[in-house]
């Protein structure tokens, strides 16, 4: 039985396309569990895929898919699709509805650069600075 | 099929294929140290119990390998200081939990 431990939101995504440190360190963890997995909803992959140029998309695509037993996209569903676009207009953050849903779906750790942001919808104590 | 692999370091003798649960199984015989066998024998099925084993280790090595693709230079200290940090929120959350 797996569960899903730490959420990336799209900072964090980006963040690992731009090969921040933290964000390795953070899969690296998460690997070496023998039953955590790191989740990406999938509307913050997408709003990450946007802001990023193609060798972005590219270290993106080879996380969840070279590292697929450790890093797992997390599909929207459908019920969650109106609250994740309400939280995403209402932070001001295109990814971070569907990330909160999700953090709180497996109550895990949502890895994020805007932490002050993420505390709006989520207990400090769910939310990690990876600009820390 | 039977084949004989033999190694420096380990011996690994090639049986017969077979299928379980779906899955097709190789029969294999393994040397280990004696500490291992010993944890082994506790165990009600050890070919599942070393299976689970490897398989989490592909799966560190898999990561690892895209991880080092990318470019990342991970080093073990800052791996030991992000897995405290992940452990700290972990640790507050269960607090907080069972408080309320």
């Amino acid at each position: 039985v797996t569960r899903v431990a730490v959420i990336l939101d799209t900072s964090a995504l980006i963040g690992y396309a731009k090969l921040n440190l933290a964000v390795g360190e953070l899969t690296a963890v998460v690997a070496e569990g023998e039953d955590t997995l790191v989740g990406i909803p999938a509307a913050s992959y997408l709003a990450a895929g946007w802001q990023l140029d193609g060798d972005g998309r590219d270290l993106l695509r080879a996380l969840v898919t070279g590292a697929d037993r450790t890093v797992e996209i997390l599909p929207l569903l459908g019920p969650d699709t109106v609250q994740a676009v309400d939280l995403d207009v209402e932070l001001k953050r295109q990814g971070l509805g569907h990330a909160a849903i999700e953090t709180l779906r497996h109550s895990a750790t949502l890895a994020t650069f805007d932490p002050d942001v993420a505390v709006r919808a989520l207990d400090e104590d769910a939310v990690l600075d990876l600009g820390a | 099929m039977a084949a004989v692999i033999c190694r420096r370091d380990a011996v690994v003798i090639l049986c017969e294929k077979d299928m379980l649960g779906g899955v097709t199984t190789r029969r294999i015989s393994i040397s280990v140290p004696q500490d291992v066998a010993e944890r082994l024998d506790r165990e009600e099925n050890a070919s599942s119990y070393i299976a689970g084993a490897v398989r989490a280790r592909m799966r560190r090595e898999a990561a690892r390998d895209v991880l080092t693709a990318a470019g990342f230079a991970i080093t073990t200290e800052g791996v030991d200081r992000m897995r405290q940090r992940v452990l700290d929120l972990e640790r507050r959350r269960a607090k907080h939990s069972s408080a309320a």
